[in-house]
């Protein structure tokens, strides 16, 4: 699952909302379709690679898949049945944070009908509504 | 080359909430601006624009923007859109004159992708470069350059300097970039679901390794807090019974 390999500290502040709208990172840039998000929030490592799984799966493994964001912000937490205190609690993974219009996979090398499937599949194993785009239009 | 004709009016009234009134009322604010003219803020009806993208896309299509009895040949320069919806909320034209040479990014269009015998014996065709930049004429502009791939093998390249380029149309990109290449399929890995740690770099790693330690006692203290609690609970609970 994708990680940072150095941090300089191990644990962070929750942090407030992402923000609103945004066209940064929200462009085709490598291939020819892309997933955009449409909403904000937390995308974890999990949900990245679950989503990569699907798209590389109904792609069987033709054309060319890149992720465009990176969980780059540690998420804590308390184990069960823990009461309150003690301390923050162990990192548990990692998240991206996301703005509504971040683009999230690209892909190439696919006829568009493969490209719109895989996207719908891979949209599953997401929290957050999401919309196909295709270069040009 | 194909020409296309965009009615405009003059826009007198500028800044955010003057633009977001313009848009409530269906019109896109814009501007014109070129070498021998002075830069006039546009407004343009959403309709008639939204067919003109959709039949040229962002091309390099030369348009006659008229602007009251004014009519300035021009290229569209930039379409700002809404990250979610698409719709265009700003233009951009770049009026030309038809005497100088201007640089264009021209798109390359690839065909013969399905038969090529990279493809057939199992390759990924990847696409390494998607526009070249050209300097030409307005009037000599090209739509797209085509690439027919269909005789590349597994491990060839296409280059830049491969692309047929008419004689009054001056390559910019360099010649020796790759644009295409058919390469072997990445292998899927298999990744490991357990969560790793990161390197902690720095002095804030001790302390942090210290502070993860003394919490760690804590929860255990924590734990045995928690079994002991039923118990006391019981007692309680017997207490009360009694009275």
């Amino acid at each position: 699952m994708l990680m940072p390999k150095r941090v300089k500290y191990r644990k962070q502040q929750r942090g407030g909302d992402p923000g609103g709208p945004t066209n940064r990172g929200g462009r085709l840039s490598f291939g020819s379709y892309g997933l955009k998000v449409l909403e904000g929030g937390r995308l974890s490592d999990r949900q990245i690679e679950a989503a990569r799984v699907a798209l590389t799966r109904h792609m069987k493994r033709g054309g060319k898949v890149w992720i465009r964001v990176f969980p780059d912000r540690p998420v804590t937490k308390k184990p069960a049945e823990t009461r309150m205190g003690k301390g923050k609690g162990s990192p548990e993974g990692w998240v991206a944070m996301l703005r509504p219009g971040n683009m999230i996979f690209e892909i190439d090398g696919v006829s568009i009908q493969v490209a719109r499937e895989a996207m719908r599949l891979a949209s599953h194993k997401l929290p957050f509504k999401t919309k196909f785009i295709v270069k040009g239009m | 080359m194909e020409r296309e004709i965009l009615q405009v009016s003059k826009r007198t009234k500028s800044g955010t909430g003057n633009a977001r009134r313009l848009r409530r009322s269906q019109m896109v604010p814009g501007v014109l601006y070129g070498k021998e003219i002075k830069s006039v803020s546009i407004e343009v009806a959403t309709k008639p624009l939204q067919g003109l993208l959709s039949k040229i896309g962002e091309e390099n299509v030369l348009i006659d923007v008229q602007v009251g009895e004014d009519k300035h040949t021009s290229l569209l320069k930039e379409v700002q859109r809404d990250p979610l919806t698409g719709a265009a909320v700003h233009i951009d034209f770049h009026r030309v004159s038809m005497k100088e040479e201007i640089t264009v990014t021209i798109s390359l269009v690839v065909k013969g992708a399905e038969d090529c015998p990279g493809v057939q014996e199992g390759g990924v065709v990847e696409t390494l470069l998607n526009e070249v930049e050209v300097r030409c004429l307005p009037l000599d502009i090209p739509a797209s350059f085509e690439l027919d791939i269909s005789e590349l093998s597994m491990g060839e390249k296409v280059h830049v300097s491969d692309i047929k380029v008419p004689a009054d149309v001056k390559m910019i990109t360099s010649v020796e970039q790759t644009v295409i290449t058919v390469s072997r399929p990445s292998e899927v890995e298999v990744e490991d679901a357990t969560v790793g740690e990161p390197e902690v770099i720095g002095e804030e790693a001790a302390e942090d390794q210290a502070a993860e330690a003394k919490s760690e006692d804590g929860k255990q203290e924590g734990a045995v807090e928690k079994k002991e609690e039923p118990a006391a609970d019981a007692k309680d609970d017997k207490k009360a019974g009694k009275k």
